[in-house]
């Protein structure tokens, strides 16, 4: 993305002397490209924390504050990923910008960090991978939270699960689960449900307001895909949409008062309007670059060399396709989340059961499309054992039994 | 390693890997299972009734071959009492249909089928020879599968034939389903999961049998029927399928082979979350599956069922479109207030003039469909696509003739 | 052919179809005799017999019709003695002599 290298020498802006004109600004020289234009980089800059503060600004009027409730609380999921790393430079520019006009902190902010190395065997006790965000960020607190903090949530049905031995300690319990899983496929969705999960379950616990998440908006375009490709199709406007989601899901065997009575969270995705590729830019554009925090690996994301292709997931076949998507054609990028925006969430049936929504994804069941699969297919109803445990929907039941 | 044995018989070698439910059967059980789901699909949506004249979209390729011959079985297997006729059409394009020509005379032999062949010479006054002669081979396709639609409709209607089966199986619904969502086109995404296309005003329903099937499955069945069919690129489409989106599938297929049918699940669950989209009635009860509007519905691209697979035009064309609207409108603009109805007429009018320009309002519904001024065929314009394209034909023809 | 390997050859048959042919000299059978043993004295497998086939025997320039990032492309239906090779081990799968491997492809015009 980058064009030409910045200029060295004294600053030409000004004379006449410009052999790019920014097209935004006019006056500066352009050094680097965006969507097809040249643009300067404060004009770069500008526009990407121009489009993460208008989706904020929406957050924020969707929660107004008042006496009784005196202090938006977010928390933002950081993957120590590009985008969400991102992410979490500019909401700090933000509450600066707010302190610097002498007004208060437009919001609290809780990091959350889930720490998933225990399924890798790569746990390291003595490596605080939060360190330097609390260093740079000192505003803002960190936690680091467990995957296997997902075994103990409300949120997820597990007895529509495939059984794990009790008597193992968590993070092997959560380590074994996850190897008995049919593929790397399935492997990698639920690690992003459960990574879900435990995200709004930090928020709920918080008693935050919203969960901010990362996604840019070729991200958003791959989930898209990804989760169509996954049989996914009618939960779409509840994954891509920004929106409100209760927490734990009704039913779910919270109650209905108390601590763990389910609440609204909004989940947002500031990002929604901004590149990947954008986004990789802005990282090395800020003072001082950000690229230092990004976890190893996450900035190319996936190396193509060492995985065998029938170990892919489906996110890696999808972030491969988008790539070659994004390089040429940004705009089919962007319209893909705008589109999915128009898909109206449903509740899939009348009566409670359905309501309650998957073991797994907390989305409603849709039984009305699970019927018509049944009929259109020929499939019979379900064995004695299906009929019992815990209900999953479609996506669900297939990473989780192949 | 020991072979396996048929899940099915538990006696014979198991051949073939079912891609749906990794299924391992034997030659025999597998052909058994494969035409039993067609029925299936036939019987659940009432597709067919006693007596009824059925044309059967004929290219002498596996998927209509196929096709020809499960409809053959089923029709004498289970007493459809159906009329079956193979319909063919001649693009004139030399060396191409020839041979493919002759392999659909031989299956009329084989099915003991009429066949009726009609040339795009006969019905448009011109061969895909003359026309490539006249543009160039560059958007040829578009012309090419235009004129397809048409023909098959006009030579049904030659015939006093009411109903045009056509071999899209499921791998060709999942294509369109991906690049209906990379289009932003939901009206017709929400058409073109509907095995049913023409509504009950127009004179000829399409209808496609085979739409669970997996292209796998379908090429195994002609190998192990030992069918006879053609294979050939159309030499007029060279380009191969690299960073389509039927590559897309096929590497999803490889990952988790049920993808596939997945998305087609996805496809039909999201056509009910289009806005304005009526509830739709599972069709399984119903005794006859409601028709959808398609006319012009352009999932029948250059190639009998190669829809898709060439879409560098296409996805840059869509892409410049996007591009120019962002800029006209800001890329800030509310997702409701898109006028995305102009950004598709605007992009097929420049590469593809598939569909051009429908409310997306009124579209999600079901289409008005009125005829064509010109030709009188079925058209939601006052000139159809194939007499716009015409025009244009006719009007460079002295010049190039020169 | 050009094989570097020497020791036992064995026989086996070949077979393109599904438009494959187009890529091998519009030949649809094709009887080779292939070193039993690769260069580091491994038995001979699928793996190996398709690098072969892009390396001798195939005519066209358009290797990635057939294999794409250094495998069988995918919508290549590949069957060893009429069985899917994801019964067989796929790429592992030791050739034996007399051997038939068929590909088809999915991918062209139908």
């Amino acid at each position: 993305m980058e064009s030409t290298p910045p200029p060295t020498g004294p600053a030409v802006a000004g004379s006449l002397t410009l052999t790019r004109p920014c097209a935004k600004c006019r006056t500066q020289e352009a050094t680097l490209d965006s969507r097809s234009q040249p643009v300067c980089r404060a004009c770069f800059v500008k526009f990407i924390s121009g489009k993460a503060m208008k989706q904020i600004g929406i957050l924020g009027k969707e929660i107004p504050t008042t006496r009784t409730n005196a202090t938006r609380r977010y928390v933002l999921g950081l993957s120590r990923g590009v985008s969400s790393t991102v992410l979490l430079h500019l909401l700090n520019e933000n509450v600066e910008f707010a302190l610097g006009k002498a007004r208060a902190a437009p919001f609290d902010l809780t990091v959350i960090y889930v720490d998933s190395s225990c399924l890798y065997g790569s746990k390291n006790a003595d490596h605080d991978p939060l360190a330097p965000f609390r260093a740079r960020f000192p505003r803002f607190t960190f936690r680091s939270v467990s995957i296997a903090d997902a075994l103990g949530l409300l949120g997820i049905d597990w007895s529509a699960l495939p059984s794990v031995d009790p008597t193992l300690l968590p993070e092997q319990r959560i380590w074994s689960f996850f190897s008995a899983l049919p593929s790397a496929a399935s492997r990698a969705d639920i690690l992003r449900l459960f990574t879900r999960h435990v995200l709004l379950a930090s928020a709920r616990s918080l008693d935050a307001q919203a969960l901010l998440l990362g996604h840019s908006t070729t991200a958003l375009a791959e989930l898209t895909l990804s989760e169509t490709a996954k049989g996914r199709g009618f939960s779409l406007p509840w994954v891509i949409n920004d929106g409100g989601v209760e927490y734990p899901p009704a039913g779910s065997g919270s109650s209905t008062e108390g601590e763990d009575r389910g609440r609204k969270i909004l989940v947002y995705h500031p990002l929604r309007d901004a590149l990947r590729k954008e986004l990789s830019v802005y990282m090395t554009l800020t003072e001082p670059p950000l690229t230092p925090f990004v976890a190893e690996g996450a900035v190319t994301a996936l190396d193509s060399a060492v995985v065998s292709h029938k170990d892919l997931s489906i996110e890696e076949v999808m972030f491969r396709y988008f790539a070659e998507v994004e390089e040429s054609y940004p705009s089919v990028v962007a319209n893909v989340a705008r589109t999915t925006g128009k898909l109206v969430r449903l509740l899939g049936g009348e009566d409670a059961e359905r309501k309650r929504g998957c073991g797994m994804c907390g989305v409603p069941l849709d039984g009305e499309g699970d019927e018509r699969w049944r009929g259109e297919l020929g499939i019979r109803g379900g064995d004695e054992e299906e009929k019992t445990r815990g209900k999953l929907c479609y996506g669900c039941e297939r990473s989780t039994r192949g | 390693m020991a072979p396996a044995l048929c899940a099915i018989c538990k006696t014979a070698r198991a051949l073939i890997k079912r891609p749906k439910n990794h299924a391992k059967l034997c030659k025999g059980c597998f052909i058994t299972i494969f035409e039993d789901e067609v029925h299936h699909t036939i019987t659940s949506s009432g597709l067919f009734f006693p007596g009824e004249k059925v044309a059967i979209g004929a290219s002498g390729g596996k998927d209509s071959t196929v096709l020809a011959s499960v409809l053959k079985t089923l029709n004498e297997r289970h007493g459809y009492g159906l009329d079956l006729v193979l319909l063919s059409i001649d693009e004139g394009i030399k060396g191409y249909r020839d041979d493919s020509l002759e392999t659909v005379k031989r299956n009329a032999v084989q099915y003991e089928m009429p066949l009726k062949v009609v040339g795009y010479d006969e019905l448009y006054g011109w061969t895909m020879d003359q026309v490539v002669e006249t543009i160039g081979k560059k958007g040829n396709c578009t012309y090419c599968g235009v004129f397809r639609r048409q023909a098959l409709d006009r030579g049904a209607k030659m015939l006093g034939i009411k109903h045009v089966v056509t071999g899209h199986n499921a791998d060709d619904v999942a294509e369109t389903v991906l690049m209906n969502l990379l289009r932003g086109d939901l009206p017709r995404l929400s058409r073109s999961t509907s095995i049913v296309t023409g509504n009950n005003s127009s004179e000829v329903k399409r209808s496609k049998p085979l739409k669970y099937s997996y292209e796998k499955e379908i090429v195994l069945y002609a190998h192990h029927k030992k069918l006879d069919y053609f294979s050939t690129e159309c030499i007029y489409s060279p380009e191969a399928f690299r960073g389509s989106a039927r590559s897309l599938i096929k590497q999803l297929e490889r990952v988790r082979p049920s993808a596939i049918l997945d998305i087609v699940r996805s496809g039909e669950d999201m056509a009910r979350l289009v806005p304005g989209q009526k509830a739709s009635s599972c069709e399984c009860k119903g005794k006859t599956a409601a028709p959808v509007a398609a006319e012009e519905e352009g999932d029948i691209g250059g190639c009998s069922s190669t829809n898709g697979r060439s879409p560098g035009g296409e996805m840059a064309a869509m892409d410049k479109q996007l591009r120019e609207n962002e800029e006209h409108e800001g890329l800030e603009i509310d997702v409701t207030k898109l006028k995305l109805n102009e950004a598709r007429k605007d992009v097929k009018e420049e590469s593809v003039p598939i569909r051009v320009a429908n409310g997306a309002e009124k579209a999600t519904g079901g289409q008005v469909l009125g005829t064509c001024k010109r030709c009188g065929y079925m058209s939601s314009q006052e000139i159809c696509q194939a007499c716009t394209l015409l025009e244009g034909l006719n009007k460079n023809r002295p010049k190039i003739q020169i | 052919m050009a094989d570097v390997a020497t020791g036992p050859q064995i026989p086996i048959s070949v077979d393109f179809s599904g438009g494959l042919e187009m890529l091998f000299s519009n030949q649809k059978r094709h009887a080779l005799s292939i070193a039993a043993n690769d260069r580091d004295g491994k038995p001979l497998t699928i793996a190996f017999l398709i690098d072969h086939l892009c390396k001798n025997l195939m005519k066209d320039p358009r290797s990635d019709l057939f294999v794409l990032d250094g495998h069988i492309r995918p919508g290549i239906l590949v069957l060893i003695n009429d069985a899917d090779w994801e019964l067989e081990g796929e790429e592992e799968y030791e050739i034996k002599p007399g051997d038939n491997i068929l590909f088809v492809s999915t991918l062209h015009g139908g």
